[in-house]
């Protein structure tokens, strides 16, 4: 039984924005709605920055879900949250209740008035008949009923941004740290983890390799 | 105020302080607990037609394919 | 030659280090302190992750265009979803109680009847313009607060009745009536304490007023100006401030165009409710006393006209001013619109 979930690796995610332009082609996303969107923090500093591509973390306890006053969120088998736009009246209050910003509000109405939420489906669709010319034009193609998985996961050049059934994802996470540098276990463990590094891992601070950075 | 009035008042009233009950603030997903709104299911359509087990394949090895270090095993 | 000038050199100094000041500035504590736990212990990214978790890294920047894109992560939704949740819940037993205290009110004390007969002569107490504008915000408060309440308790008492898709057809409706009744109301508000005020402005009998409570539980006559302290409290804490703080959250929120931010708009949308509910409750009572509550009070505003024992009852003081600036021969004619009204009733 899969539990659908992103997973970001901010130490490959190289700020390409690829992400953001599968998800806009593949949905047909409107102009003014970001469904994902690539942050970077501390831009410029070395050793410092880290790019992050964000969208809708699909939560288990998702805090739109308990504000929506018509109550139009739902949770698949897959743990995907999914909204019924028909149901939607654009009040705003995902928006305010998110913590990613993932709700997105095309302003189609007077004086920037809110229309129908929309925001990144784990490429899952909605409530309509799957790849239906309706869901399509209302939340994009449904990749899940295809058997694939979101197109910017599996677009991602660098393959920072991770989607899928958590347990293979964290499973592909834990590879990956532990080849990375080929470190593994001294980067990620108990001296990463709390500090203590004269006991868990004295080899990295008492004997640097020669030609290791300073 | 006659006795039916005052039935009447109290029947509204307790109507509307129905509404004054606590609920549960936040919806918590269970795993694979599906919440019960109307949405097919992503295996039920065209090429799966149902076959879950298939769909749970197919994603798997979807997943896994993201993995370069078991790819770069594999190969 | 030209070019090695000293002048030019300093200023290629002095441009070089305002540039390291630039680059010095961007970088925040969680930084500097990330670059030295990168070499400490090389992967971890805690010190990164914490700043902008607490919302404390002011260096983020992305390429999508949007409200608050660069913004990663926020706390204050969560915040303003328990917030919500308590206000929510404290309002709708406010407007659940408030209805029954002034029903039980009625039901004990029933309602202020005139002592004497009416006279017949009538007394012009509102003119057509100030009858306008009461009534342009009484019928906009209604629609407002009608709405306003289906769209926050409408979650728990409407949609188990009518099911999701007739709720949100409801709730559909009372959102665009919503966003655009309110501008109405906020204007017609506006005009409506210009219109007022002068008469609202607090008498020194008015204490007196308060501290009897009017003579509504003793049943003592409280002589009172143009409006007595009651309605007077209900103008300056009702119409003034609660209908200036409703009229601006709510702009705040109508206009989400004027990239105001999350944590704004949170700020608003609680002081809105809180603020909305507490007029709805005071309101009630303003609706009881205009109609139900006071006989002969609703003609007033319908009409615009009252009956002189009416006026001597309820706001001596002012029908004293009344008289003697036009004495009762002259005024019957102008009264007399209302007066066929009054003297069916």
């Amino acid at each position: 039984m899969a539990r659908m979930k992103f997973l970001c690796d901010a130490e490959r995610c190289i700020e390409c924005n690829g992400c953001v332009t599968a998800c806009k082609q593949e949905h047909e996303v409107p102009w003014g709605v970001n469904r994902r969107r690539v942050v970077t923090l501390n831009d410029g500093v070395a050793g410092a920055e880290k790019s992050l591509s964000v969208a809708c973390m699909h939560c288990s306890d998702a805090p739109c879900m308990s504000v929506c006053p018509v109550d139009c969120f739902y949770t698949t088998t897959e743990g995907v949250v999914l909204h019924d736009k028909d149901q939607c009246i654009g009040c705003g209050y995902c928006f305010y209740a998110c913590p990613f910003g993932a709700p997105q509000f095309p302003q189609d109405g007077a004086f920037g008035m809110r229309g129908k939420m929309d925001k990144c489906t784990f490429c899952a669709g909605g409530p309509e008949a799957d790849n239906s010319p309706e869901e399509f034009r209302k939340y994009g193609r449904n990749r899940l009923a295809e058997g694939k998985l979101p197109a910017c996961a599996e677009m991602c050049a660098t393959k920072a941004l991770l989607g899928g059934d958590a347990d293979e994802v964290a499973n592909i996470f834990r590879d990956r740290v532990m080849n990375r540098d080929g470190k593994g276990a001294s980067v990620f463990g108990w001296a990463t983890a709390y500090g203590k590094q004269d006991k868990a891992a004295p080899a990295a601070q008492s004997a640097p390799k020669p030609g290791a950075k300073p | 105020m006659s006795g039916r009035t005052v039935v009447a008042c109290a029947a509204l009233a307790a109507g509307l302080m129905a509404g004054c009950g606590e609920r549960p603030a936040a919806t918590v997903y269970k795993q694979g607990e599906y919440s019960g709104k109307p949405d097919t299911q992503p295996w039920a359509g065209a090429p799966f037609n149902g076959d879950r087990l298939a769909w749970d394949r197919a994603i798997k090895s979807r997943t896994s394919h993201q993995n370069e270090y078991s790819r770069a095993a594999a190969k | 030659m030209m070019r090695s000038h000293p002048t030019q050199w300093l200023l290629s100094v002095f441009v070089t280090v305002l540039l390291c000041c630039g680059v010095s500035h961007a970088q925040s504590d969680g930084a500097r302190q990330q670059i030295q736990r990168q070499q400490t212990q090389p992967g971890n990214n805690a010190p990164v992750w914490r700043e902008v978790r607490g919302g404390d890294n002011p260096y983020q920047t992305t390429q999508v265009r949007g409200p608050e894109s660069a913004v990663l992560i926020q706390s204050g939704g969560e915040t303003w979803r328990q917030t919500r949740r308590v206000f929510t819940y404290y309002g709708g037993w406010v407007l659940t109680i408030v209805p029954l205290l002034i029903a039980l009110f009625y039901w004990r004390k029933g309602a202020i009847r005139l002592k004497g007969k009416p006279t017949g002569r009538s007394v012009q107490r509102f003119s057509s313009w100030q009858r306008m504008v009461h009534w342009t915000v009484a019928i906009t408060f209604c629609l407002l607060a009608l709405s306003g309440l289906i769209m926050l308790f409408g979650k728990y008492i409407m949609m188990p009745v009518f099911g999701r898709t007739l709720f949100s057809w409801i709730a559909v409706l009372c959102k665009n009536l919503h966003n655009f009744v309110g501008p109405v109301f906020a204007f017609a508000l506006m005009l409506m304490i210009l219109t007022f005020i002068r008469d609202n402005l607090p008498k020194a009998h008015d204490i007196k007023w308060l501290a009897k409570l009017g003579g509504m539980l003793s049943g003592e006559h409280v002589p009172s100006g143009r409006f007595n302290a009651g309605e007077k409290v209900w103008f300056w804490i009702g119409v003034l401030l609660l209908g200036v703080v409703v009229s601006i959250t709510g702009f705040i929120l109508d206009f989400p165009n004027f990239a105001q931010v999350r944590a704004t708009m949170q700020l608003a949308s609680v002081v809105h409710a809180v603020a909305a509910m507490a007029f709805i409750a005071l309101f009630l009572g303003h609706v009881y006393m205009g109609t139900i509550g006071t006989e002969g009070a609703y003609r007033a505003m319908r009409t615009g006209a009252v009956d002189e024992t009416w006026a001597k009852e309820h706001h001596e003081y002012w029908f004293d001013e009344v008289s003697r600036a036009q004495p009762a021969p002259a005024r019957g004619a102008q009264g007399d619109f209302g007066a066929a009204a009054i003297k069916q009733g």
